[in-house]
């Protein structure tokens, strides 16, 4: 006999009471499952495990209510009701089986069953377990994103994974080709390479040919300095091109597929071209004189380069005159070299004579080499080498503004010579005929003139004869012209200039001499202190006395003098040096009418206004310090820093690409060092500071104290 | 405690012969005699005799031991290993010198092969008497000194010694990875390089030894924490205007300390830096006063005593000699224990000028010689003449120097050294301000060991994983750390901080072999305080004896009727 249908009910709602709350208590935890595995990116294995474990739970659930089967539910009845006498069972025994009572009881229990409101068998919500086990999955699953610092540790430690780890979701760059065609000018061959870094030459074409592993819709190389080179599909290769002109740092990205695995920065470095190395290997000195009876001047250079020489310009100046009336000409000379084309020999003889260069001229040259590039030339040139005519002596002293002179120049014959010659002359007076004794003292005589008038330049005096220019005794314009004894000023010789007139017409080299009157120089005037002028003039107007006498053939009178003369030189080339004055301390005008009052008014102390140095910039040290521990370090504003600094680095392109590195993937420990690296050198080595003397505790100050107190005294009474 | 069981044995035995006079004949003369018998067993058996003995040597077997010096010693010497002896697995392991100690209490001498003893049982050495035969050193660098921290512009000199390279060189890589500065081995195996610290904070330099050939034959890290110099207050009074005012004060100011400077120019006007005050107060605020002879002979008789007291007080004073000395200046001078007399000898001075390299210039100075005692050198010259010197006086300092043209060494491009010049003064002479440094281990491993003293305060150590270790100091003021990590740890002590370097476990063996023979080597000791150990006689056989005699009481007292 089967159960009667509320009875079935009661079995069946106990039952699904059951098995509901067995998958309350068990479904959070497959579902914490499944979300632990999701986060590991695992999504089909996520999927599968929660529901397995779903299915897990369900069948549990079912094994669990089979439990409430007849014989539970008849216990139950009997238990929840009095009035069931322990009698339930006989609702489930057919009729024929039973003895008589039984069927009676039998008969009373259905209509008992049938007549009451059914006891509610259904067990409990099991509330607390329902919760538990919700809160427990729930922290499984929340608690390790809010954790950062120790369940995220390997993460943030280990170095980085190379992206492509994570294959399935990136594109691979599987051929780079990279043909590299260097300027035609360098001479350089053709190159292939397949590494997206390399070395070009400048002006070189790059051609880049990428394979991908999935083809993309779209490949472009970014450079650094923002510029796009979009690739072109040919077959299943992207190519491109782009001539290099600096060094750049580029990255290759792609549309219509997974990025790319592998999407570091790729350098190109650009070598520049050269200038030419130019190098003088005659003449050896930047000055040389000419030697006398010299036609040629031999000039030899050598000049290399990089990739090829071009031309090699030889420019020639003469510089002729003197003072500020110096005309220059110039000229250009090609010069054709030997050797191959990277390393060439110049050589040239300069024909003197063509050139036209005359006593007291220069010969300037120099040479400028250029190399071969297209455009814009590099161009060396040499230093510039001088062939000097010398002067006549009595130019010279142009050259000597604003040098210090340490003694006086010996010209001519010496006074000590002059001497010499005159005691000689004396000593031979008995061998000579009068004519010849006189001819011979007025020649020493003349010497004698020679040299007064050189040692009156110095003074400022003129220059009113040519050497050895002999006239008679006595004659009164040379005389004049000499420096006075009295006033060694020149206003004498006014009227010098009439007097050598006698020249053929048309020298008119020295019109100004001739005609108009040259006040010398007033830097000449300057070239001595008072003192040593003054011992000059003794020594000149002793001089001219001697010069007297010696014309008027009595060179043993004119001894005297001459020794006077030289005494003087003496002294004169004892004072230390001759000061050629041109710029002087320019200190403000004296307030005369404050000067030596006392008036001590607006007289205050001063600030010195010494500036603290300015160390504003601290972006490499900060920088350094950040990357030590890595988590504070910010990328992208370093980044732009480098950027707006790049001109003074050497280094830049390399900080930028170990930056971005940095600006992938803030984790990547060997870029964060790579980086230190680079920035180390970039450190500013700062002024040495003091360190912190340690302060002395209790017991050494309590020792100080004591030692202050017994050894000074001692020693204070030593 | 003792006395405590000794009571409860007592009343045991009391209440025992209690039974026992109960009993009857014999067997209570037999009960009476076991009762006191076995209370005396049990109490020997609890509180062992101690017997006087010889003591015994302990073979410690430490790492490194070779199988020669193992086979050395006699068979019947007690051999104990400890952790990480490679050879022979049937020597008795133990984990640690205490243990093996605790294991052989007789000991009294230990004898010790091997590389020598790691830092961990130095400590339970000390009171043994202990032979060692230290091992010969593999090749490598076996010395290694180098300040652990510079502040930032100081040179930072490293020396030591090198072990069989002849004809090396060692090479000092900086943190990029270039050659700082490099030095050739002397026939000693010695070297010295130096390098200019920069940028601040830990750094990790390398020390790389090179044979003769160039080939590296050992690469170890030398760490460097750079800190930033004190920033001493500074003031300067002086008679005049020269041109080492103006490169001093301008270092003063680079070098980022506040600067306080008076100049007379003449006339009774001055050319300032701030506000030179020479009060008692100000002066307590200052921590170093640079004087010349020229402003020292212009300043007044309470002036010049406050000065003084300001230094007894802790103020550092330099005193610069410009010119000649006047005698009142020599007289004030030598008030303040510094005498300086004419000496014959020439005016020019040669210095070493570049760091790492043989540059020299030639200084001026006056010719002066201090003559009076208690005097130490503050700066000398290349002919180990000083051209500067220093005393104390109460808590402070005074020093005076009569080189005339340190500034020429800026001039010379030598802007480094004459910061350095001037450091070196200010650091020495200056208030002493500093907090005492933290003592952090010289070279440590990981695994090992390692002692930090000094700790005043609670202390923490940072491993370079983030992770915060507690230490746990003790009466010293030391505390140990077992570091298990390589890399920059960060100690922290109330308000100062420190960092060391804790190298791995395979880095410089050399050193690390040389380290532990040394310290090995300095526990040698021939005679022990405890000459004759009290060792304790076994407890079972007490034990056993005692256990027989209750059993027979047991059965004596079962035996008998009951009356």
């Amino acid at each position: 006999m089967s159960l009667a249908p509320r009875l079935r009910d009661l079995q069946i709602a106990a039952r699904r009471r059951e098995w509901l709350a067995i998958m309350a208590m068990g479904l959070p935890w497959s579902i914490a499952l499944g979300s632990r595995v999701w986060a590991r990116g695992e999504i089909a294995i996520a999927t599968a495990l929660a529901l397995g474990g779903f299915a897990l739970c369900a069948s549990v659930a079912w094994f669990r209510s089979r439990r409430y089967n007849d014989q539970w539910l008849l216990r139950g009845l009997d238990s929840a009701r009095a009035d069931f006498q322990d009698s339930s069972e006989l609702l489930l025994r057919d009729k024929e089986s039973l003895s008589a009572l039984q069927r009676l009881q039998q008969k009373r229990m259905q209509r008992l069953v049938d007549g009451i409101a059914l006891p509610d068998l259904r067990s409990a919500w099991p509330w607390r377990r329902i919760a538990a086990c919700a809160i427990v999955a729930a922290l499984t699953v929340l608690l390790p994103r809010f954790w950062p610092q120790t369940a995220m540790q390997d993460d943030v430690t280990a170095p980085s994974i190379p992206p492509a780890a994570h294959a399935p979701a990136s594109t691979t760059l599987t051929r780079l080709d990279l043909d590299i065609t260097p300027p035609h000018y360098t001479g350089l061959p053709v190159r292939h390479e397949t590494t997206p870094d390399a070395r070009v030459a400048e002006g070189a074409q790059l051609r880049w040919r990428l394979q991908f592993d999935v083809t993309p819709t779209a490949v472009s190389l970014e450079f650094h300095d923002g510029q796009h080179v979009a690739l072109v599909r040919n077959g299943d290769a992207w190519t491109g091109s782009r001539e290099m002109r600096e060094s750049a740092l580029y990255r290759v990205t792609i549309d219509g597929a997974a990025p790319l695995g592998n999407d570091e920065l790729h350098r190109i470095d650009v070598i520049a071209d050269e200038p030419p190395d130019v190098r003088v290997t005659a003449p050896d000195k930047t000055l040389s004189l000419l030697t006398t009876g010299q036609q040629r001047w031999d000039l030899a250079f050598e000049a290399s380069d990089d990739y090829g020489i071009g031309e090699a310009n030889l420019s020639v100046t003469l510089a002729q005159g003197s003072g500020e009336n110096i005309v220059f000409k110039e000229s250009q000379l090609r010069l054709r070299g030997e050797g191959d084309s990277r390393q060439r020999r110049y050589r040239h003889a300069l024909d003197l004579a063509a050139l036209g260069i005359a006593q007291g001229d220069d010969v300037v040259v120099r040479l400028a080499v250029s190399d071969t590039h297209p455009g814009k030339p590099n161009i060396t040139r040499s230093a510039s080498f001088i062939l000097r005519w010398p002067p006549d002596a009595s130019a010279d002293s142009s050259g000597m503004d604003g040098l210090v002179r340490t003694t006086l120049p010996a010209y001519f014959r010496s006074q000590r010579q002059i001497i010499i010659d005159t005691q000689a002359l004396i000593a031979k007076k008995s061998a000579l005929s009068q004519t010849d004794f006189v001819e011979k003292s007025d020649t020493i005589g003349v010497d004698e003139k020679i040299l007064r008038l050189r040692y009156g330049q110095f003074l400022g005096e003129e220059f009113d004869s040519e050497p050895g220019e002999h006239r008679p005794p006595g004659s009164k314009g040379e005389k004049g012209s000499a420096a006075d004894p009295t006033s060694a000023t020149h206003d004498d010789a006014l009227h010098e200039a009439p007097q050598s007139a006698a020249k053929p017409f048309g020298s008119a080299g020295n019109v100004l001499t001739e005609f108009g009157h040259a006040h010398d120089q007033s830097e000449a005037a300057t070239l001595l202190d008072p003192d040593t002028r003054r011992v000059l003039k003794a020594a000149l107007d002793q001089m001219w006395r001697a010069e007297e006498q010696l014309r008027l053939g009595q060179p043993a009178a004119a001894l005297p003098f001459e020794m006077k003369a030289l005494e003087h030189i003496k002294q004169v080339q004892q004072a230390t040096r001759i000061y050629l004055a041109r710029v002087g301390l320019e200190l403000p005008p004296v307030d005369e009418t404050r000067r030596l009052s006392g008036e001590r008014k607006d007289l205050a102390d001063r600030s010195s206004g010494l500036q603290p140095l300015d160390a504003s910039d601290h972006s490499v040290a900060d920088a350094w310090n950040s990357l030590a521990d890595g988590v504070s370090f910010d990328a992208s504003a370093f980044d732009r820093w480098v950027r707006a600094h790049a001109a003074r680095m050497p280094e830049a392109l390399g900080l930028i690409a170990a930056n971005d590195a940095l600006l992938r993937d803030v984790r990547c420990i060997d870029c964060r060092a790579r980086l230190r690296a680079l920035l180390w050198p970039l450190l500013v080595t700062p002024p040495a500071g003091p360190d912190a003397r340690v302060a002395p505790d209790v017991g050494g100050g309590a020792y100080l104290d004591a030692l202050d107190e017994s050894v000074l005294p001692a020693e204070s009474h030593r | 405690m003792k006395a405590l069981v000794l009571i409860a044995l007592l009343a045991g035995l009391l209440f025992g012969l209690h039974g026992a006079l109960r009993q009857h004949g014999w067997r209570r003369g037999a009960a009476l005699g076991l009762q006191v018998a076995s209370v005396l067993l049990l109490y020997v058996a609890l509180f062992p005799l101690l017997r006087a003995t010889s003591g015994a040597m302990l073979v410690v077997v430490t790492p490194g031991t070779t199988a020669a010096q193992l086979a050395s010693i006699p068979a019947s010497a007690q051999l104990v290993a400890l952790p990480d002896v490679a050879i022979n697995p049937t020597v008795e392991r133990t984990p640690d010198l205490a243990t093996a100690l605790r294991r052989y209490p007789q000991t009294h001498e230990l004898r010790v092969i091997g590389a020598g003893l790691p830092p961990r049982d130095r400590d339970a050495a000390r009171a043994m008497a202990l032979q060692f035969d230290a091992p010969e050193l593999p090749r490598g660098v076996i010395e290694r000194v180098a300040p652990d921290h510079v502040v930032a512009g100081n040179a930072w000199p490293i020396h030591g010694r090198v072990r069989e390279v002849p004809g090396g060189s060692v090479e000092l890589r900086d943190p990029s990875g270039a050659v700082a500065a490099s030095a050739p081995l002397d026939e000693h195996g010695a070297f010295d390089v130096r390098t200019i610290a920069k940028g601040n904070q830990a750094q990790l330099f390398r020390l790389r030894v090179l044979d003769a050939t160039g080939n590296p034959v050992e690469d170890l890290p030398l760490p460097l924490y750079v800190r930033t110099g004190n920033a001493a207050r500074v003031s300067i009074l002086a008679g005049g205007v020269d041109a080492e005012l103006k490169y001093l004060r301008r270092w003063v100011l680079d070098a980022g300390m506040p600067l306080a400077a008076r100049m007379a120019l003449g006339g009774g006007m001055d050319l300032n830096d701030g506000a030179v005050n020479l009060g008692a107060e100000a002066l307590a605020a200052t921590d170093l006063l640079i004087v010349d002879d020229r402003a020292w002979l212009a300043l007044g008789s309470v002036e010049k005593k406050t000065v003084t007291q300001a230094v007894r007080n802790g103020m550092g004073l330099l005193l610069r000699a410009t010119s000649a000395l006047p005698r009142s200046v020599t007289t004030d001078w030598r008030g303040l224990g510094i005498e300086l007399q004419e000496a014959d000898i020439a005016t020019a001075t040669n210095m070493t000028t570049s760091v790492g390299q043989s540059g020299t210039l030639a200084l001026l100075r006056l010719p002066l010689r201090s003559v009076s005692a208690n005097i130490l050198p503050l700066h000398r010259d290349d002919g180990a003449e000083s051209t500067a010197v220093w005393r104390a006086l109460g808590r402070g300092r005074v020093g005076v120097t009569w080189l005339l043209d340190s500034y020429r060494l800026e001039l010379a491009g030598e802007r480094t050294r004459y910061a350095q010049w001037w450091a070196e003064s200010v650091a020495t002479l200056a208030r002493a301000r500093g907090a005492a440094p933290l003592d952090t281990p010289a070279s440590s491993w990981v695994g090992e060991r390692s002692v930090i003293c000094g700790l005043e305060a609670a202390a923490q150590v940072t491993s370079p994983d983030g992770a915060m270790h507690e230490l746990l100091s003790d009466a010293d003021q030391c505390a140990a750390y077992w570091p298990r990590e390589a890399g920059w740890h960060r100690l922290r002590s109330g308000d100062r901080d420190a960092a060391f370097y804790v190298m791995d476990a395979s880095e410089a063996p050399t050193l690390r072999a040389a380290e532990r023979a040394n310290a090995t080597r300095a526990l040698i000791r021939t005679e022990t305080t405890a000459a004759n150990v009290q060792t304790a006689l076994p407890r079972w056989p007490f034990l056993l004896a005692w256990l027989l005699l209750t059993v027979m009481l047991w059965w004596l007292e079962r035996q008998s009727p009951v009356a």
